[in-house]
Parts: structure tokens; sequence; C-alpha cells
């Protein structure tokens, strides 16, 4: 089920950048009990930034579709910090950094 | 409706009416004589509208909604409500003390807005201690310093009589996009490109510095020519690095990503004209370079820029998702074109062609105002719930 809830939040972008949130880092934690209730613990590139409200709205929305997921509980943390090395593999040959 | 969608539509307010003074402004100085009385008085007024009613404002409104969703404590949140509700009354009074000469009206709406923005870079310091990354944030903060410091200066009086205080007001959008940027990139970018963009905070200080020093004891022209020279050594590093480590990854990006990257270049190459119109302009360039500068930082620089970021902010500020495929890139030309023929205006001295030239320029300011309407139509009511 973790596995189908992080698929469907690849189709999650921030409107700028050109990787979904999952490459990105930005999921730290992904829990899921026998109810189909999940528990997001995440965060944003940037405190304050304006997207941030939206981004919370679609990364529920993308639990909410997986069939079995029944509450969506999302956590927005600033510890540890996000910083560039956690974006995956993929994005980081991309941007050539 | 919320506060974050009354904030939108008070400054949505002031912009079409700053729009409207300066449209029939520039008719007007194109010898197109439909300016109502009415209107005309409030000119003198135009820039600060946009600045106070409409910049200002709808960028405390995209910092508040990001700041919703922090648990900020109860101080920075009461920062975040307040900040432009005062602003906006601050104007309203400054406007009312105008048309009617009671000065303390203008006095008491100056000191609000010097309230409201101390209460912006208290909002933006609270969201700085949050990240190890601050740069961005000492960008929005430095932004704000140049229209403190004129709405300081100039309590008593809201005339504005020189380049200098004009720039001041520029420097605020100019610099804090800066920070939008840099926030956005940052991560993406090479270490070399971070330590260009210190070096770009440290010219904006400069510019900063100097701009205010220059307004406050009117001695524009050397000013002029460093504050111009340094604007466009940023641009170019910003186009650098962005082209080069950001919109470049964005080859498979999506329509909306590809949207504002294309608007994005499309403003760095306006910004990079405003400079070489005010090297022009200092270095008394025949022509009207002054108009030219103005018109490629205020509509080519930030309009195209706001036109880029709309799509982006609005779904957070609404509350209601953008369709992607109603965003169209129409309004960029049609402010592209329209603001090309008007800068074509300012820059032509040929007899010859001037009365066409002239009549295009004065008439151009519609095609803004359709651009604006365009757009707006197309994100408000494509916007679903």
């Amino acid at each position: 089920m973790a596995e189908r809830v992080l698929e469907a939040l690849k189709v999650v972008y921030d409107p700028e950048i050109p990787f979904n949130i999952v490459d990105l880092g930005l999921i730290y934690e992904l829990n899921i009990n026998e109810k189909g209730e999940v528990k997001v613990k995440m965060t944003v590139t940037s405190p304050g930034c304006p997207v941030g409200p939206w981004l919370l709205d679609e990364v529920r929305n993308a639990c909410l579709s997986v069939p079995g997921i029944t509450k969506v509980d999302v956590d927005l943390v600033f510890d540890p910090p996000w910083t560039p090395e956690m974006m995956s593999e993929e994005a980081h040959k991309m941007l050539g950094i | 409706m919320n506060r974050a969608r009354l904030q939108l539509a008070a400054s949505l307010v002031f912009m079409i009416l700053a729009l409207i003074l300066g449209i029939f402004r520039l008719m007007n100085i194109h010898s197109i004589d439909a300016y109502p009385s009415f209107l005309a008085v409030l000119y003198p007024l135009h820039p600060n509208i946009m600045v106070f009613g409409f910049l200002v404002p709808i960028i405390m409104t995209e910092r508040m909604v990001g700041s919703k969703i922090l648990n900020l404590s109860r101080i920075y949140n009461l920062s975040a409500d307040l900040m432009v509700p005062l602003t906006i009354f601050g104007l309203v009074l400054q406007i009312v003390s105008f048309l009617t000469d009671i000065r303390l009206l203008n006095t008491l709406g100056g000191v609000l807005i010097v309230f409201a923005l101390l209460l912006f870079i208290l909002l933006l310091y609270a969201l700085s201690i949050k990240t190890d990354t601050k740069l961005p944030f000492y960008f929005m903060i430095l932004s704000i310093l140049p229209i403190l410091g004129f709405a300081i200066l100039w309590i008593d009086s809201m005339y504005i009589s020189g380049i200098a205080e004009v720039l001041l007001l520029l420097l605020f959008p100019i610099i804090f996009i800066f920070g939008e940027r840099v926030e956005l990139t940052r991560f993406v970018s090479k270490k070399y490109s971070l330590s260009a963009y210190r070096s770009v905070f440290i010219l904006c200080g400069f510019v900063t510095a100097l701009t205010l020093v220059s307004a406050i004891y009117t001695t524009e022209h050397l000013a002029l020519y460093l504050v111009f020279s340094v604007l466009m050594f940023i641009s170019f590093v910003l186009i650098y690095s962005e082209q080069r480590n950001f919109i470049r990854a964005s080859k498979s990006a999506l329509p909306l990503q590809r949207y504002v990257g294309r608007h994005v270049t499309v403003a760095y190459l306006w910004l990079i004209a405003g400079c070489v119109f005010g090297l022009m302009y200092a270095s008394g360039f025949p022509g009207f370079m002054y108009d030219a500068l103005i018109h490629s930082f205020t509509v080519g620089y930030i309009g195209t820029m706001l036109l880029a970021h709309g799509p982006v902010i609005l779904p957070s500020v609404t509350g209601r998702k953008v369709d992607q495929s109603k965003v169209t890139l129409l309004p960029l030309i049609l402010l592209t074109l329209s603001n090309l023929i008007r800068v074509f205006g300012d820059i032509s001295l040929s007899q010859s062609i001037q009365n066409i030239i002239s009549f295009a320029s004065g008439v151009s300011g519609w095609f803004i105002l359709v651009a604006i309407v365009i757009f707006l139509r197309s994100l408000l009511f494509s916007a679903r719930a």
C-alpha cells in the first residue's frame, strides 16, 4: 500500500520545479495503518513558500486517490531542513549537479 | 470571502486604477486628448497607487498565505494579518489627503505604511529563522528598505520629483523578484552560482544605499550609471545561472513550468533593455530614454514576472486549482508587443514616422489592459474548487 501511495504522490509537482515531490525528497515519512489512514511527514523547499498550502492539498488529494485510503494527515516539518542532497539520483543527473 | 481573496481583490482594483491612469496619461502625452478630469487629478499618485496599492499588497499576500501553514508564534501571525490592511488604509488616507489637501491624513497614511512595512520585515525574519538557507529572505528584506526609505523620507509629501525616487519604488519589486528566483533556483545551482548570488545580494545592497543617498542629496547622475550597470550585471548572472541549471532542466517539464520559463526569460531581457536605456539616459542620449527605461522596468520586467507567477501563486491565494490547459501565452505576446510599440515610440526620433508611432504608442496602453483582462479571465474563470 505504501508503494502505491508513494507512486500516487509522484504526480504532485511544485508548479515551478521540473521534479515531482518524491524525487525532490520532500516526503520524509509515510505511515499507513490497517484502517487506511495515512500520516505523511513532509517538508517544502523554502518556509513561507506561497505554493505551500496548495502543495499540501495536492498531497492530500493524491493520497486519497489510492483505493483503500480513508484519511490523510499531513505533517509539515522543517527538521531536518531540506537540502539538495535529498533529491533522487535521477534529479541530480538531470541537473548535472 | 477569506482574507487572502479580499486582499487579492483589493490589490487588483488598485492595479486596474493605476493602469487606467497610466493609459490616459500616455494618450495625453501623444496628443490624444481623452483624459477624464477626475482621473487626471489622480495622475500624480500613479506610482504610489501601483506600488502601495498593488505590488506591495499582492507580494505581502502571497507571503502571508505561505506563512499560514507554519506554526509561527502569535506576534508573527498578527503581523501577517495586519500588514496588507494597514498598507491599503495608509494609501487611501494619502489619496484622500491629496484630494482634500488635509495634510495630517497624508502623514497618518505614511506612518501606517511605514508600520506595515516593518511588520512585513518581521514576518520575513520569522520565515528566515525556519531555514538554514537564509539568502532569499535577506534579498526580500533588503527589497523593502528602498520603499521604507521612500515612505519615511517623503512622509510629508507624496510628490515624486526625481528619478532616484522612482528608482526607490522600482527597486522593491526588482530585488524581491531576485530573491524569489534565488529561492527557487538556489538548490539546483552549482557552487559558483551560489557565490554569484551572494555577490548579487551585496550589489543590491550597494544599489539600494546609493539610490537612497542619491534621492536625499539629489546627486543622480553618477549614481544612475552605477545603478543601471550593476542591475545589468545582476541580470546576466541570474540569466546565466537559471538558463544553465534550471530552465534547461525543464525539457521534460509540465506546461506550466515551460510557461514560467518562457516568461522569466522575456522578463530578464526587458530588465537588460531597461538598464541599456538607463545608461543612455544618464549619458544624455537624445530621445525619451527616461520613459523607455521606466516602461522596460515596469511593464516589461515587472509585468512579465507577474504574468509568470500568477498561475503559480493563485491556487494558494484563492484556494482554487488553475486549469493548466487554459493558461496561454497570449497575454505575454500582447504585453510584449504593446510595450515594444511603447518603447519604440519613446526612443523614436524620426519625424517622418513620428505621427504614426506616436498614435500607436498612445493607444498601446489599452493592449496592456486587454492582456491583463485575458490573463485574469484565464486564471479566475478556469479555476475550479
